[in-house]
């Protein structure tokens, strides 16, 4: 599936209950939802339990999903925000299924993630803070514009807004997350500090 | 196995449980129709 009229196509399918064009879909966006739930979940099992759960819900509330520009992905994203935010409660009618799922014998906990890239590490964990202390819808307007390169007009219809209400939100959102992740850039002004003095 | 990868196993499993999801639920809401039926004709 490589095109917008492919999705929309694929979409169509997946709304006459055709399996086959929904794990199209699946394949399509699985690794764009994954990585934003690890960054969301810092967990690599929660963030494998929080796109299983977006997958389900994309087929639960198929009848209020936004298109956007002919994707479903924007959708998939604020949905994969909002279980994140709230691992135990969203997830709760997926749990039996998600347990009944196999995984490698060798499980990547977080600990492994963390001594592979500690720095992304650091500064995701600090980004999941951020994202978590704003409200939901702000946090998915973030995630959409800040993180996934939608424009503000793309992200206004996955959220249902207006086009100058989501300008108006992201300005004032900006600011907070700028404040929110202020201590990174203070982080790596002493860290330069010390490589420089040495 | 990348950490920005899901791990296949799941990836696998998860893909089976979608498409049984998707096709299964047709069957589904028709049992559970029935048995709403069912349960009001008998009141």
């Amino acid at each position: 599936m490589r095109s917008i009229g492919d999705e929309v196509t694929a979409w169509a399918a997946v709304l006459g209950n055709d399996g086959d064009a929904f794990v199209a879909i699946f394949d399509k966006h699985r690794d764009r939802v994954f990585r934003h739930a690890l960054r969301m979940t810092v967990n690599v099992h929660d963030a494998e339990d929080v796109t299983a759960g977006a997958f389900l819900e994309l087929w639960r509330r198929q009848k209020s999903v936004r298109v956007v520009d002919g994707s479903v992905l924007p959708w998939l994203l604020v949905t994969t925000t909002n279980l994140a935010r709230n691992l135990t409660r969203g997830l709760r009618r997926y749990r039996a299924l998600i347990a009944s799922l196999p995984r490698a014998d060798v499980a990547r906990s977080a600990e492994d993630v963390a001594l592979e890239q500690m720095a992304e590490f650091e500064i995701a964990a600090k980004v999941r803070d951020a994202l978590t202390n704003l409200s939901p819808s702000d946090a998915a307007l973030i995630t959409l514009t800040m993180f996934e390169h939608y424009s503000p007009a793309q992200a206004a219809v996955a959220l249902g807004i207006t086009d100058g209400a989501a300008r108006t939100r992201l300005h004032r959102v900006r600011s907070r997350m700028a404040a929110a992740l202020g201590t990174l850039e203070d982080d790596e002004n002493i860290n330069a500090t010390k490589e420089t003095s040495r | 196995m990348s950490t920005m990868e899901m791990d296949p196993i799941f990836t696998a499993a998860l893909r089976e449980a979608l498409v049984a999801t998707v096709t299964d639920t047709p069957r589904v809401r028709r049992r559970w129709r029935w048995r709403v039926e069912l349960a009001c004709s008998s009141v």
